[in-house]
C-alpha cells in the first residue's frame, strides 16, 4: 500500500462504499417497488462513474515521465478527469431539473416515508465521510491550487545552502535576493561560477576540466533534498487537485441529494396525511378527471378524505431545483478552470506583461518573439521564446539572465531560441531570423501578423515575400563554423516591410 | 452570399429556431399536461446548449492572439468539441437510465396519434437541422491556401503541402461541427424512436386496462439501439480530442525515427527535452534542447534540424543550443544528457515539465515510479569521483564513442520510460 498515493486510496475507498450503497439502494427499491429510490440509485451510479474516471485519471497522471506516445508524461490526464467530471455534473444537474419540472407538472406522493428516511440517513452518511475525506481538496479554502509557492522553498532553499557552501563563488549575491544564481548552470564560459558543489559539501568544488561550462543542475546541493522530498509530495498533491475537486463537487452534489430527500421523508412523515386503505378519499394536489364525481358522492355520503396539505408535496422539486442551482455555482469555476488549462492560456499567476517588460529589460536582449507560456498541469509551467540578441559571445549571460527572468515569475521549464540580429536592423519589428520556410507560416502555431486576420479564416497569413530559409542562408553564410567570432552579417534584406513577429 | 452561409449564422439560426421550440413545447405541455412533451422541450434545450458551446468555441476559435494566451483561443475548438462529446454521453447516460426504469416499469404511450404528430415534427426540425449544418458545409469548399508562394520556394515535396493543409483544417473544424452534430443525430434518432413506438400504438391501440404487451417493451429496446448508435460515434470523437488535449505526440509523427535522423546531424553531440505535441490538427510545435561543441558553432546543425522537422510536417520548432566545451568533457558522458540550462536551481525540478526519472526523492517514498535507484548505484560503482547527480535524464543511447557504462545504462533502463534524451 506503500507505493499508492493517498488519494488513490481515498478515491478506491469511496468507489467502494458509494458501489455498495448503490446496490442496496437498487435491493430496497425493488422490495419496496418504489421509483424514486430506483432513480437515486442511478444517481448513484453516475457517482461511482465520476469516481472511476477520476481514478483513472489519477492513475494516468502519476506518470509524469516522457513516453514514446507522450513527450509530456500523462500528467494533463488529471486536468481532463476535472473537466469529465465537470461536464458530468453539469449533466446530472440537468437530468435532475427535468426530474423536478416533471414533479411540478405531476406531483408525486412519496410511498412510505420511513424507508425512504432510512435510507436517506444512511445516504447522507456516506456522503459526508466522502466529504470527510476530500475535503481539503474543496477548492473552497485555502488551497492555493498551482500556486507559487515554490518561490518560498526555492529561495529559503538556496539560502540555506549558501551558508553551508565553502566560499567560492564570485556571484554571491547580497542579502539572499537571488541566491539560487550560485546553483545556476554557468553557460559562460571560463566563469568562476561555483556551481561544482556536491553532496553535502564533501567535494567543494567538482573536478573542472578545461571547460567550466558545463555544469549540471544535478549538482546542487543534496542537503536540501530533505526538504525537496515534502516539496514533492506537496507537489504531487498540487498536481492532482483539479482532479480532486471534481470528486469533492460530485461528492457534495450526493450529500445535498441525501439531504433533500431526509429532509423531504421527515415532512412527509409529520406533515402529509394521506388517503387511508379502503376509504374513498381525494387528492385534491393532483389533476383528477374523477373529481367530478367525487363532487356527486360528497354530497351523498358523509366525510370524503382529503390527502394532506399540497405544498408537501411541491417541497420536493423546489428543494431539487435549490440544488441545482448550489451545483452549478460551485461547479462552474472549476469547468472554467480546466478549460482554461486546456485551452493553453497564460496562467492566472503569472503576468505576462510584466514578463515581456523585463525580458526586454535584460541586457543583451532586443527582441522577444514567439514568447508562449503555458501550464501543462499542476504548478509545472512550460514557456518558450526566441530572444533576438546582438551579440552571440555574451549570449551565455544573457541566457542565464534570461532564465532568471523566468524562474523568479514561477517558471521553469523553459526553452530559448537565440537568435542574432543581423546589422543594420533597427526596427524592433522583424520577423524571425529562424523560421521556418513562407508557405509554412500558415503551419506555424502562431502566425505573424496579429492585425491582419480575417474574422474567418486565421490561418490565412500574409505571404511573406521570400523564403525565411533563404534569409537564414544570408545570415549564415559568412559564420564560419569554426570560430567563434561575433557575427558581423551584412545583410541582404529583400524584405519590403517589416511584419511585427511579436505577437503581444 | 457568404455571410449567410457561414458556420457560425448558422449555428445561430438553429440557436434562435431552437429556443422558439422549446419555448412552445413547454408551453403546449403546460397546457395540454404532457409529460413527454416536457421532457422533448428539455432534449431540445440540451441541443440548444450544445449548439451554443459549439458557437462560442467557434468565435473563441478566430481569436489568434489575446493577452490572456500566447496561442490565442485557437483550441477552442478541440476543447469545444470535447466538451460537447462528454455532454451527449452524460445525456446518453440518463436515457438509458430511463429506457432501464421503464423495462423495470413498462408504460403504454397514450394519445398516440399526438404523440406521432410531435414525434414527426421533432424530426423535421432535426433533420433540418442536420442538414444545414453538415451539408451546406461539406459543399462550401475551403479557399486554397496561396499556392503561389510554393514555387517561390525550396524544392522538398513542397507541392503536396497545400493539398495537405487544406485536408487537416477541414478536419480540425470538423471536430468542433462533429461535436454539435452528435447531439442533433441523438435528437434525430431519438425523435425516429418516438415515431416508431408511436406508430404502433396507433396501429395496435392498447386499451385503458390492457396489460402490457410486447409494445410496451418497444420503447425501451429502440432506445437502447439508439444509445449504443450514439456512444459508438462519440468515443472516436472524444479520442480524436483527447489526443490533442493531453499533448500527445500527433499521429503523423514518429518521434524514434525524428530521433535518428537528428542523430546523423554533424555537430551535435546530444539531445534532450524533446517535446512535440499538437496545438489544433494540423499545427504541431516542437521544442528541444541540443548539446553542441561549443567550438563548431550551430548554426548549420539549426539549419538542417529544422529541415528535418520540416519534413516531419512541424513547422514551429524552438531549439535551444547548449554549449559543450571541449570534446574532454564528453567523456563525462552522463554530463552530455543533461540539460545544462535548465531552471537556475534544483528546488525547480519538480517544477520542470517533465521532470527527469532518477530523482532520489523516490527513496523515501518507497515508490518505484521515480525510479533512481539503479542509476545511483551505477554511478557509484564506476568509482569515478564524480559528482553523484540526482537530475539525470534519461535513457542514454551511445554510439561508437561511448564507452561501456553507457551501454550497460541503455541495458538495465531499456525497459524503463521512453528515451527523452539521445547522446550520439
Amino acid at each position: 500500500m506503500g507505493c499508492w498515493s493517498r488519494n488513490r486510496g481515498r478515491l478506491l475507498c469511496m468507489l467502494l462504499l458509494t458501489f455498495m450503497f448503490m446496490v442496496l439502494e437498487m435491493v430496497v427499491s425493488q422490495v419496496t417497488s418504489s421509483l424514486a429510490m430506483l432513480s437515486d440509485s442511478f444517481h448513484m451510479l453516475s457517482d461511482v462513474l465520476a469516481l472511476v474516471v477520476a481514478l483513472v485519471a489519477e492513475r494516468f497522471a502519476q506518470r509524469t515521465h516522457a513516453t514514446q506516445k507522450n513527450t509530456f508524461g500523462w500528467i494533463r490526464a488529471e486536468v481532463m478527469g476535472a473537466l469529465v467530471n465537470a461536464i458530468f455534473l453539469t449533466g446530472l444537474c440537468f437530468a435532475i431539473l427535468l426530474e423536478a419540472i416533471e414533479r411540478f407538472i405531476e406531483p408525486h406522493e412519496m410511498q412510505q416515508p420511513l424507508m425512504v428516511l432510512a435510507v436517506g440517513v444512511a445516504g447522507l452518511v456516506v456522503n459526508v465521510l466522502g466529504l470527510c475525506l476530500f475535503h481539503h481538496h474543496s477548492g473552497f479554502g485555502n488551497n492555493s491550487g498551482h500556486g507559487h509557492s515554490h518561490g518560498g522553498h526555492g529561495h529559503t532553499k538556496g539560502v540555506r545552502s549558501k551558508s553551508s557552501r565553502p566560499g567560492d563563488s564570485d556571484h554571491r549575491s547580497p542579502g539572499g535576493q537571488r541566491p539560487d544564481q550560485e546553483e545556476t548552470n554557468t553557460l559562460v564560459a571560463g566563469s568562476s561560477n561555483s556551481n561544482g558543489l556536491k553532496l553535502g559539501g564533501t567535494d567543494p568544488e567538482k573536478p573542472r576540466t578545461n571547460a567550466t561550462d558545463v555544469q549540471m543542475n544535478g549538482n546542487v546541493i543534496r542537503e536540501s533534498d530533505n526538504t525537496d522530498l515534502e516539496d514533492e509530495a506537496d507537489d504531487a498533491q498540487k498536481a492532482g487537485q483539479l482532479n480532486m475537486r471534481g470528486v469533492f463537487l460530485h461528492v457534495f452534489g450526493d450529500a445535498l441529494g441525501s439531504v433533500i430527500v431526509v429532509v423531504n421523508a421527515l415532512v412527509f412523515y409529520f406533515y402529509w396525511d394521506s388517503c387511508p386503505e379502503g376509504r374513498f378519499c381525494e387528492n385534491p394536489c393532483i389533476v383528477d378527471p374523477c373529481k367530478a364525481l367525487v363532487e356527486i358522492i360528497n354530497s351523498t355520503q358523509g366525510t370524503v378524505f382529503e390527502a394532506g396539505p399540497c405544498w408537501v408535496l411541491y417541497l420536493d422539486p423546489t428543494l431539487c431545483i435549490v440544488m441545482v442551482c448550489i451545483l452549478l455555482y460551485t461547479t462552474y469555476p472549476l469547468l472554467k478552470e480546466s478549460a482554461l488549462i486546456l485551452l493553453q492560456t497564460v496562467p492566472k499567476q503569472i503576468d505576462i506583461r510584466n514578463l515581456i517588460k523585463e525580458l526586454r529589460n535584460v541586457e543583451g536582449v532586443e527582441e522577444v518573439h514567439e514568447l508562449h507560456v503555458w501550464q501543462l498541469a499542476g504548478s509545472r509551467i512550460i514557456a518558450t521564446a526566441h530572444i533576438k540578441c546582438e551579440d552571440p559571445t555574451s549570449y551565455m549571460q544573457v541566457a542565464k539572465t534570461i532564465k532568471d527572468v523566468f524562474h523568479n515569475h514561477g517558471i521553469h521549464a523553459t526553452t530559448i531560441q537565440p537568435e542574432f540580429a543581423s546589422v543594420g536592423s533597427k526596427s524592433s519589428v522583424v520577423p524571425c531570423e529562424l523560421a521556418c520556410r513562407t508557405q509554412c507560416a500558415l503551419k506555424q502555431c502562431c502566425g505573424t501578423r496579429p492585425q491582419a486576420y480575417s474574422e474567418k479564416d486565421t490561418e490565412k497569413a500574409p505571404t511573406v515575400s521570400i523564403s525565411c530559409l533563404e534569409l537564414s542562408e544570408n545570415l549564415e553564410k559568412p559564420r564560419t563554423q569554426a570560430e567563434n567570432m561575433p557575427a558581423v552579417v551584412i545583410d541582404m534584406k529583400k524584405m519590403p516591410n517589416k511584419q511585427p513577429e511579436s505577437s503581444l | 452570399m457568404g455571410r449567410y452561409s457561414g458556420r457560425s449564422f448558422r449555428l445561430v439560426f438553429m440557436c434562435v429556431v431552437s429556443i422558439l421550440l422549446f419555448v412552445m413545447e413547454l408551453a403546449v405541455a403546460h397546457i395540454g399536461n404532457s409529460l413527454s412533451l416536457a421532457s422533448d422541450a428539455f432534449a431540445v434545450l440540451s441541443h440548444l446548449l450544445s449548439m451554443v458551446i459549439g458557437l462560442f468555441s467557434l468565435r473563441a476559435s478566430t481569436i489568434s492572439h489575446h493577452r490572456k494566451s500566447t496561442f490565442g483561443f485557437l483550441r477552442a475548438d478541440v476543447v469545444g468539441a470535447f466538451g460537447n462529446s462528454i455532454f451527449a454521453v452524460a445525456l446518453m447516460f440518463s436515457i438509458l437510465v430511463e429506457a432501464i426504469k421503464r423495462y423495470i416499469n413498462p408504460q403504454k404511450t397514450e394519445e398516440a396519434l399526438l404523440v406521432l404528430l410531435a414525434g414527426i415534427v421533432g424530426l423535421f426540425f432535426n433533420v433540418l437541422n442536420y442538414v444545414i449544418l453538415d451539408c451546406c458545409y461539406c459543399s462550401a469548399g475551403r479557399p486554397l491556401e496561396d499556392p503561389g508562394t510554393a514555387a517561390h520556394c525550396d524544392s522538398l515535396n513542397i507541392q503536396h503541402e497545400p493539398e495537405e493543409t487544406m485536408r487537416k483544417e477541414k478536419k480540425s473544424e470538423a471536430l468542433n461541427i462533429r461535436g454539435v452534430l452528435l447531439h442533433v443525430m441523438g435528437d434525430a434518432l431519438g425523435s425516429v424512436v418516438v415515431v416508431i413506438t408511436a406508430t404502433i400504438f396507433y396501429v395496435l391501440p392498447l386499451g385503458q386496462d390492457d396489460d402490457c404487451n410486447w409494445q410496451c417493451y418497444i420503447d425501451p429496446s429502440l432506445t437502447i439501439v439508439m444509445v449504443i448508435i450514439i456512444l459508438s460515434s462519440a468515443f472516436p470523437l472524444i479520442k480524436e480530442t483527447a489526443i490533442i488535449l493531453l499533448q500527445m505526440v500527433p499521429k503523423g509523427v514518429n518521434v524514434e525515427e525524428l530521433m535518428s535522423k537528428l542523430a546523423a546531424v554533424p555537430d551535435i553531440s546530444s539531445v534532450h527535452e524533446l517535446h512535440i505535441w499538437e496545438l489544433i490538427s494540423g499545427k504541431i510545435i516542437a521544442t528541444l534542447h541540443i548539446k553542441y561543441q561549443k567550438d563548431r558553432g550551430y548554426q548549420d546543425a539549426s539549419l538542417k534540424i529544422r529541415e528535418i522537422f520540416h519534413r516531419a510536417g512541424i513547422h514551429s520548432v524552438t531549439i535551444q543550443f547548449e554549449a559543450v566545451d571541449s570534446p574532454e568533457s564528453l567523456e563525462q558522458k552522463d554530463t552530455l544528457s543533461l540539460c545544462s540550462s535548465p531552471c537556475i536551481s534544483k528546488s525547480c525540478a519538480k517544477h520542470l515539465c517533465c521532470p527527469p526519472r532518477a530523482l532520489p526523492v523516490a527513496h523515501v517514498n518507497g515508490c518505484a515510479e521515480h525510479n533512481g535507484s539503479p542509476r545511483l548505484d551505477m554511478y557509484q560503482s564506476q568509482g569515478r569521483g564524480r559528482p553523484e547527480l540526482s537530475d539525470v535524464a534519461i535513457e542514454v543511447s551511445l554510439d561508437g564513442r561511448g564507452s561501456d557504462h553507457g551501454q550497460t545504462f541503455t541495458k538495465t533502463q531499456g525497459d524503463q520510460c521512453y528515451v527523452n534524451s539521445t547522446h550520439f
